[in-house]
């Protein structure tokens, strides 16, 4: 990327590093998958690139260029520019851009095909000149663009169809940020425009099983959606002596339109017997009101007491509509036809209120606090997609408690736990559980001596009757971690193990109105072994991930390995070797199996 | 809970306000006392980025950092022993200059406090040049790893939320000084945190689908990472569908593949502007 170098006075300090290299890349096995997985390549690699300039004696003036992940090999890049000509103005800009892929062979989402990227731009000017206030002006743009390949469905068969992405994002938001007043206080006022103009082409006119006669022949659409959507924050805190107070409100309001024409045209045998074309011809729009806001107080009562209250309100309110016309076009050979229309004029809501409170109270002793509590919420949700749509309303209510210690020995040792239970006395959707219980316990050791271990247990249960879906949930997780480190921090290494066991239970009716049971059950065990260590001019490093998962459901197992030697050479150079091996193997099918070994070289050079 | 009883919240909320004490006020022992005996440690503070930080505040607040930190000094000066000086500053003493680091209040978000975690377990003080920025010991993944080891293996899994080797840094989602800043705001949107890099989700829609407007993504996705293709919370996408959707027209033969996955045709399992039964975006 250009980089263009601040006009700073000369003679002053400046740093930096930059390290590059290359990748091999060595995939046995399904390449898709492992690049769905990872998304590397073998290429070239900027592993790290930082410019920076700070002055050798007083002064504020700053400037700062970071950068890594570009060459090809890596499917984040990153960049970071910092420049902060004295001590009132400081300019950020930050971009970075993820490459997404997508393409399995097994799986119920084998099939779709996703080749597309996202680039977010990131620019910030903040002035901090005044005494009271700091102001900062954000602009940010996000642009999605690539390729999504999918079945299309028509005709009572499956055509391959491209979905070329243009997606984009533009946001501006100006913030308001008190510095000196005891109640501190945050306002932003944002204003964002969402577009869509994504396009539809056919990627073959056959139909998957390719025996089907009738073809696909356009397949097309013009549609563009935009919606703007200003939003107004406020935030303030307040902290005394012994007492906190910190609430926030949002508002904002949508505004979503949507024109533009579809068309999916078929050729009934090949076109000899005639075409059959569906068009949409639609204008789509919604409003959306969101109002939220939350209040978190805190309050010191002495003697080791401490009271804790907290409320949040979310209100959001969306109407929408869609009028045009629904069109089928048949025509014979010859182009002679006649039009079939469905005239669309239809309506929706969509409504969600939620409200909670909580109230805690804890006692802290000298190296030891207790602590209880209860919280208790409603949520109304009404919502109906269209005028022919009996929609549903529902209310529910919450409560609960929670239960909960913690002891600590010379900073050295501690150990916490706690325990919640919560109910819902009604349910929004069948999934919902009707009773929820949560128990968690922590222990952390300083050994001495450089060691340190920790010890965790999670274990959750929930449920629901067999009237709404039989809903039986349980999750245990348990882990342990051992590590060592040298005094000067030149040497060390970590062992971790963790269990997870998950199964999920839910009764579900099958498209034929019969009775069934969706189980997710996952076995997982996933073991870590970490390191580094000096010898000689060399340092090591090394990381070593285990996973299996026994569960019923689609069980796996995987390795993840990484060793990296690095040697300092003359003048701030230094050498690097780094090793990959990855590999991932399904029980139940072998199609998206692969072994990966990646390696490569990175030339650094500090300065 | 119906919120007409306001009146009890209000005596709640004020009886507690009033039992608020008047800060103790002393005169401070300046930085150059405290370099008599540790010459090193005031000079690398004042040119590290703590010191310079609090020099462009003001000199009088870099000139009153020690005990700004470490507590009241003047017992320690007529008679130095580590008995008489906080030599490992408690949360109070950060949050005397960043107070508005609100959220993470002893008081309002304890959650870290209380089991033990300060400041310091994550930043160091700026004696010398930190690891990583601001102030940290190290970079966020590592330091929230040392303690959320479970969170951090899920990263390990086939399909999770990385940058390539890496995973994503915890900070990127998380508001780990609380949720009273824009993080809960964001959370009370359509999607929270998630929507901030994929923009293409943030809705609304025309006809929208009810369990994200209402629970967001965790209703189906696993944000650390899974087992599952698309961090899924189940492996087949039809079971996921099947547990809310319980009147699914017959026509649909759940031993053929395609109608495994529901999202072959109802594509815009996020919401749709076009189609109520989200056969298009």
């Amino acid at each position: 990327m250009a980089v263009v170098c601040p006009l700073l006075p000369r003679a002053q300090q400046w740093t930096g590093d930059v390290g590059g290299g290359y990748t091999w890349q060595n995939v046995s096995g399904n390449e898709n998958s492992y690049r769905s997985q990872y998304g590397e390549q073998q290429g070239f690699l900027l592993d790290d690139f930082h410019l920076a300039y700070t002055p050798q004696k007083d002064g504020s003036e700053r400037f700062s260029l970071k950068a890594w992940g570009f060459g090809g090999a890596e499917p984040d890049q990153h960049a970071l520019l910092m420049f902060r000509p004295n001590s009132a103005w400081t300019f950020n800009l930050n971009y970075d851009r993820r490459d997404s892929y997508f393409n399995l062979d097994t799986g119920n989402l084998g099939g779709n095909h996703a080749d597309w990227n996202i680039a977010r731009w990131t620019g910030n000017v903040r002035y901090d000149g005044w005494s009271a206030l700091r102001l900062s002006l954000v602009l940010r743009y996000v642009r999605r663009d690539g390729t999504v390949d999918r079945p299309l469905y028509g005709l009572a068969e499956f055509y391959p169809m491209r979905v070329n992405l243009d997606e984009n994002m533009k946001e501006a938001t100006l913030r308001l940020e008190t510095k000196t007043f005891p109640v501190h206080i945050i306002f932003e006022q944002s204003q964002a425009r969402y577009e869509r103009e994504d396009r539809w082409a056919p990627l073959g006119s056959q139909a998957y099983d390719g025996t089907d006669p009738d073809v696909l022949n356009r397949l097309e659409t013009n549609r563009k959606d935009k919606q703007d959507v200003p939003t107004t924050r406020l935030m303030a805190a307040y902290r005394g002596h012994r007492m906190e107070i910190a609430g926030a409100f949002m508002y904002s309001s949508i505004d979503l339109h949507s024109t533009g024409t579809a068309w999916q045209g078929f050729g009934i045998g090949g076109g000899q017997t005639g075409t059959v074309t569906y068009i949409d011809d639609l204008i789509s729009s919604a409003q959306q009101d969101v109002k939220a806001g939350n209040l978190h107080m805190g309050f010191d009562l002495g003697a080791g007491w401490i009271l804790r209250l907290s409320g949040d309100y979310r209100n959001t309110t969306a109407d929408s509509s869609q009028i045009g016309e629904r069109l089928i076009r048949l025509a014979n050979p010859a182009g002679w036809g006649f039009d079939l229309s469905d005239p669309v004029n239809e309506s929706g809501v969509f409504d969600v209120k939620d409200q909670t409170g909580r109230v805690e109270i804890e006692h802290r002793g000298t190296n030891w606090s207790v602590w209880g509590g209860g919280f208790t919420g409603t949520r109304d949700v009404s919502w109906r997609r269209t005028n022919s749509d009996t929609g549903e309303n529902v209310s529910r209510d919450s409560n609960g408690y929670l239960v909960g210690a913690s002891w600590s020995f010379n900073r050295s040792m501690s150990l916490n736990g706690e325990y919640e239970h919560g109910t819902f006395e009604q349910y929004i959707f069948r999934t919902d559980p009707e009773k929820v219980d949560r128990l968690t316990l922590r222990l952390r050791s300083n050994l001495g001596g450089g060691w340190d271990a920790t010890a965790r247990i999670r274990t959750e249960r929930s449920d629901n009757p067999s009237s709404v879906s039989g809903l039986n949930h349980s999750s245990d997780a348990f882990g342990f971690t051992v590590g060592w480190n040298s005094k000067d921090g030149t040497n060390g290494f970590g062992f971790d193990a963790d269990q997870t066991d998950l199964t999920t239970d839910t009764g579900i009716v099958l498209p034929n109105g019969g009775a069934g049971l969706s189980r997710y059950d996952l076995n997982l065990v996933t073991l870590g072994l970490h390191g580094h260590t000096q010898l000689g001019p060399v340092r090591l490093f090394g990381n070593f991930v285990r996973l299996r998962d026994e569960g019923r459901s689609w069980p796996m197992r995987s390795w993840n390995g990484l060793v990296r030697a690095a040697l300092e050479g003359p003048k701030g150079t230094e050498f690097s070797l780094f090793a990959q091996y990855r590999t991932y193997h399904q029980s139940k099918n072998t199609l998206d199996d692969f072994n990966a070994t990646r390696y490569g070289l990175i030339i650094r050079w500090r300065f | 809970m119906k919120f007409k009883t306001t009146i009890p919240w209000i005596l709640v909320i004020l009886l507690p306000a009033v039992m608020i004490l008047a800060q103790d006020t002393k005169e401070p022992i300046g930085m150059d006392t405290c370099a008599m005996c540790h010459p090193d440690v005031v000079e690398s503070f004042a040119k590290g980025p703590h010191g310079r930080a609090m020099a462009a505040r003001s000199k009088a607040t870099l000139e009153r950092a020690c005990e700004t930190c470490h507590g009241p000094a003047a017992a320690h000066v007529d008679n130095p022993t580590t008995k008489n000086i906080n030599r490992h500053p408690a949360p109070a003493a950060c949050l005397s200059c960043h107070s508005q680091q609100s959220g993470f209040m002893s008081l309002t978000t304890p959650a870290h406090i209380r089991k033990g975690v300060e400041c310091l377990d994550c930043h160091v003080p700026g004696h010398k040049a930190p690891p990583a920025k601001p102030l940290l010991a190290a970079e966020p993944r590592v330091l929230c790893a040392t303690c959320h080891r479970q969170e951090a293996a899920q990263f390990e899994l086939p399909f999770a939320h990385r940058e390539g080797s890496k995973p994503f840094e915890c900070t990127d989602c998380h508001s780990l000084h609380g949720t009273t800043h824009q993080g809960s705001l964001l959370q009370a949107g359509n999607g929270g945190s998630c929507i901030g890099c994929h923009t293409e989700k943030a809705g609304p829609f025309i006809y929208p689908h009810p369990p994200r407007e209402v629970n967001g993504c965790l209703d189906c996705h696993q944000p650390h990472g899974s087992v599952n293709p698309a961090l899924l919370i189940r492996h087949r996408v039809s079971d996921l569908c099947l547990e809310c959707h319980t009147n699914v027209p017959s026509f649909h033969d759940l031993t053929k593949k395609h109608y495994r996955n529901c999202q072959t045709c109802h594509v815009a399992v996020h919401g749709s502007n076009h189609d109520p039964r989200l056969f298009e975006d």
